[in-house]
């Protein structure tokens, strides 16, 4: 199965890639701690501890999934399968 | 027909600049996005505009909003916009010097309402209140050197804590921002209202248009639609 994983403004700068297709040859669903380990895997960069603490995603990080916002609460529930595409972004509050 | 317009006629026809001549809209903030905001829906021929801020103008203000100089420091910013924009050309600017809270009421007459607060808890409050009024409502936000743009109209998109779940829900500003961030951000809230008030273009419903200008980058993220 693959993947699409997108991230914007800062977060794309610390990976160094806005967007990184994955693949999971042996798995029909994965969860987003999967993803992220993946993520770390393929660039080297240290991304998981900077979007999700204690499997609930950080206060400020918007994660869309399929077009959906992902309750922050059901982190750690969420599962992706093949073809999904789950984009994290850091919306600016300021006016 | 005022000279003003002959430049942008052409482009959105007399049909178009009579919708803008004869609309009403309602900009809440008065700062970066703000000031960048109302320029423009003055000069392309907005009729009536309400300005909502409850600040004054204080120097960091200087570095981005763009309305405002050193003679108007100290000087409530909605005073100063009504000022400022009737030297561009006689518009209706109806200014309130004050904070919107829940029992903030949209004026029937709006069209629009544009979203440039500085917090997460004002610019969800004023969606809530444009839903209920059934009001459409372009929103941005902006942090450093990026922000985002998108619009909801009640019943057609998603609302926007549906699109932007697990932000901080402060009541105050003051995050760092680059000139430009406001500037870009602001004039594309612009675009967004004068192609809902002309029909003219595509919306940005169901999608976040997020811009990094540290990377040049201009990307769109899609959300599902009700």
């Amino acid at each position: 199965m693959k993947v699409i994983f997108k991230v914007y403004t800062y977060l794309k700068a610390e990976l160094g890639a806005g967007e990184i297709c994955l693949e999971f040859p042996d798995k029909e669903v994965v969860s987003l701690e999967d993803v992220l380990n993946e993520v770390e895997k393929l660039t080297s960069k240290k991304i998981k501890d900077k979007v999700l603490k204690n499997g609930k995603i950080k206060e400020g990080l918007i994660f869309v999934l399929n077009g959906k916002s992902v309750i922050p609460e059901n982190a750690s529930q969420v599962l992706l399968k093949d073809g999904d595409i789950i984009s994290i972004l850091p919306p600016g509050s300021g006016g | 027909m005022e000279a003003i317009f002959t430049r942008h006629l052409p482009l959105i026809g007399e049909d178009g600049l009579k919708k803008l001549l004869n609309s009403t809209v309602l900009v809440a903030g008065a700062g970066g996005l703000g000031t960048v905001v109302l320029q423009i829906l003055v000069r392309s021929g907005v009729g009536i505009i309400y300005v909502i801020d409850h600040g004054i103008v204080d120097e960091p203000d200087l570095n981005r909003q763009i309305l405002y100089n050193r003679t108007h420091l100290g000087k409530a910013k909605v005073e100063i916009v009504s000022e400022e924009l009737r030297k561009i050309r006689d518009v209706e600017i109806i200014p309130r010097k004050e904070t919107i809270d829940e029992n903030f009421k949209i004026p029937d007459e709006v069209d629009i309402v544009v979203d440039c607060l500085d917090n997460f808890y004002g610019k969800f409050l004023l969606n809530d209140l444009c839903v209920t009024a059934n009001k459409p409502f372009v929103h941005a936000g902006i942090s450093g050197f990026y922000g985002q743009v998108t619009i909801v109209i009640p019943g057609e998109t998603l609302n926007l804590k549906e699109m932007l779940r697990n932000v901080p829900l402060e009541k105050t500003g003051g995050l760092p921002v680059i000139a430009t961030a406001p500037f870009i951000l602001g004039t594309l809230e612009a675009n967004e209202v004068i192609k809902f008030l002309t029909g003219k273009g595509v919306l940005l419903k169901n999608k976040i248009l997020v811009v990094d200008l540290l990377y040049n980058d201009f990307q769109t993220v899609e959300f599902g639609s009700l």
